[in-house]
């Protein structure tokens, strides 16, 4: 019980802790599944108590409403990126990647393929020159670039639609995690995560936020790797029969009728969607200057295909190892079973404990990243940006997405991260890549672009969701896919809406592209101002 | 060679694009198409590399062949492609910084 008493040591995350404990102990009194039960149960409560203290240890620096934003703009790259990789890492890439490949084969790769090239596409098109925007939030950045109210409160809209969409999986996920390793019902581990989340984002804001979001990128990449090794090393599974049968083949799709077709729009909307996902780009703004922000997505990329090796080789083991999930039933909870099932006993034991405390890092990362970036549009946008307007923003920002969570049902977690990436990619990657780089972009264009890019992603996704047996095949699967009609689409638009507007260009278009794209010492040089005029208050 | 004088031009350069005159303006788009070629080339190598596997990767003759008992995709999607794409990564930062080390002299040298 050592670990409940250093629960109660640590104020930040007192309230959910005592959710915890509650379940802790109701998980010692149920004998059958007492071993593995509370193993986990103390790994997760371990995991929750250090990101509070580490979170605790980051109030102290945190003074001012900059501070609380973005660590007011002095992270190095190396911590970034293993900040921006550890708060990436959702339970989507830690549980959902290793099952989406034990049961689909090959073309499931393409999900860590497109969640790590994505990186690529955000350093070639936006990460330098969004920093050097000096943007505090992508409604900011709209501000910065088109200096348009109207505009502003659209993409305002938008961060909070992705950001809650992408919350409602890792909570469901967390839920998840927390029924299987107690039994207790999902609704106890959906409000633990949102909670402890909240309280952490309240009591440190973005400074601490990027040291507990470096550490949980080493946790979870231990937490994979060591079941990884120690399964391998026990079962010492024969290579030949590894790769046996139709499943080690590509071609067979991620599940519907149209298998290549289908790969093609995933790479789509994950190759693109990643620069615009809100609680991304809130962590380019933590870096010095341009030049480091495109170091850090250098290093991001290094380590993301470091980690996703140990979802790869997990999946393939799981494949062999374990019988398929039950239809209808989602792959996620593979991976937390697997240590018991391949090796048992005690070391299973442990490792499935490893495996859950992971798990549960992953979600309090990525969801704490989220609340951050939805926090962040809140105060600003809608209070008046000071430090406690920040504090109820995000008290806002992480209870919304737990009322959302709690009723609905659960869906499998990587294909609603899927859709988070389509709105993304159909909404804020045109925007981002025509607005840093074509002067021509308007107002109108943009707004256009976007209420049709978000509107096309998400009415198609609502659709898919609501009545999924109801359509026909093609329109069926390109209405879960939709990426791949809406990001044209959404360029198109903007455009084409551009194109019709052009008499409402004005030279200011010129002043902020050049300042998006002179570099720190040729600016100085030109004596033009460190960042854009930001005309709000 | 017949640079003995210092040249008096970079420094009105750097007030050109200060204030936006014509001259200003060019240069600062001769530095942004500089920046989208470089881009554009590298998204077209990942491209190039990218756009054909799912479709080889269906391929029966592809999908026989083995090294160490493992299929090429398995190897490629699994392993191979990360550090292609970290070394386009780098790539590009290379040539994006010794395009802001050119447009800095043109500049500022004086």
């Amino acid at each position: 019980m050592s670990a409940v008493s250093a629960v109660s040591a640590v104020s930040a995350v007192s309230a959910a802790s005592a959710v915890s404990a509650a379940s802790a102990v109701s998980a010692v009194s149920d004998a059958t599944t007492l071993g593995s039960s509370t193993l986990s149960l103390i790994a997760i409560v371990m995991v929750a108590v250090a990101t509070g203290a580490i979170g605790a240890f980051g109030v102290r620096m945190a003074r001012t409403t900059s501070d609380f934003l973005v660590a007011s703009r002095t992270v190095r790259p190396g911590w970034n990126a293993a900040a921006i990789s550890g708060e990436y890492l959702s339970a989507a890439s830690f549980l959902g990647v290793a099952g989406l490949i034990a049961v689909q084969g090959p073309d499931a790769l393409w999900y860590p393929v497109g969640f790590t090239a994505g990186y690529l596409a955000l350093q070639l098109f936006v990460a330098a020159p969004l920093r050097r925007s000096g943007a505090y939030t992508m409604p900011d950045f709209a501000q910065i670039r088109w200096g348009s109210r109207r505009l502003r409160a659209v993409c305002t809209a938008l961060v909070l639609a992705i950001a809650w969409l992408y919350l409602v999986p890792q909570l469901h996920g967390a839920g998840l995690v927390l029924q299987q390793v107690t039994g207790l019902p999902r609704w106890v581990g959906i409000v633990a995560v949102a909670l402890v989340v909240t309280a952490n984002v309240v009591a440190g804001g973005m400074r601490s936020i990027t040291l507990v979001q470096a550490f949980q990128y080493w946790f979870k990449l231990m937490a994979l790797a060591v079941p990884v090794f120690v399964v391998a090393m026990i079962t010492r599974p024969g290579v030949e029969n590894l790769f046996a049968g139709q499943w080690a083949e590509s071609g067979t799709g991620l599940g519907g009728s149209h298998p290549i077709a289908e790969v093609y729009s995933l790479m789509l909307a994950t190759f693109l969607g990643v620069m615009g996902l809100p609680h991304v780009l809130v962590r380019f703004y933590t870096t010095p200057d341009g030049g480091s922000a495109r170091a850090t997505t250098v290093r991001v990329t290094a380590l993301l295909g470091v980690f996703y090796l140990f979802p790869t080789i997990a999946g393939v083991l799981m494949h062999q190892l374990m019988p398929p999930p039950a239809p209808g039933e989602s792959a996620d909870s593979m991976l937390l079973q697997w240590p018991a099932t391949a090796v048992g006993g005690t070391v299973g034991n442990l490792l499935a404990a490893l495996v859950a405390a992971g798990a549960i890092a992953a979600f309090l990362a990525t969801s704490s990243g989220l609340v951050v970036a939805a926090a962040g549009v809140l105060s600003t946008d809608v209070l008046r940006g000071r430090v406690r307007d920040f504090r109820w923003a995000a008290v806002v920002a992480g209870l919304v997405p737990l009322a959302m969570a709690l009723p609905t049902t659960s869906l499998d977690i990587s294909q609603v991260v899927g859709m988070a990436f389509a709105v993304a990619a159909s909404t804020f990657c045109p925007l981002l890549v025509l607005g840093i780089w074509w002067r021509g972009l308007t107002t109108a264009g943009a707004v256009a672009g976007l209420i049709v890019g978000g509107g096309l992603s998400l009415g198609a996704l609502t659709v898919s969701v609501v009545l999924p047996d109801a359509l026909p095949e093609p329109l069926a699967g390109l209405l879960g896919q939709p990426a791949v009609g809406s990001v044209p689409v959404a360029f198109a638009t903007m455009i084409v809406v551009s194109l019709l507007t052009r008499s409402a260009l004005t030279p200011r278009a010129d002043a902020v592209l050049a300042a998006l794209h002179v570099p720190g010492p040729a600016r100085r040089a030109a004596a033009l101002p460190d960042r854009p005029h930001a005309d709000h208050p | 060679m017949a640079d003995r004088r210092p040249a008096p031009t970079p420094v009105r350069r750097g007030v050109e694009v200060a204030e936006q005159t014509e001259i200003g303006r060019e240069l600062v788009r001769g530095l942004l198409r500089a920046q989208l070629a470089a881009a554009l080339r590298i998204a077209g190598m990942a491209l190039l590399l990218f756009a054909p596997l799912p479709i080889l990767f269906a391929l029966p003759a592809v999908q026989d062949f083995r090294i160490l008992g493992v299929p090429l995709a398995w190897w490629v999607l699994g392993a191979a492609v990360y550090p292609v794409v970290y070394l386009l990564a780098r790539l590009h930062r290379r040539q994006a910084e010794r395009i802001e080390r050119d447009f800095t002299d043109l500049l500022g040298r004086g």
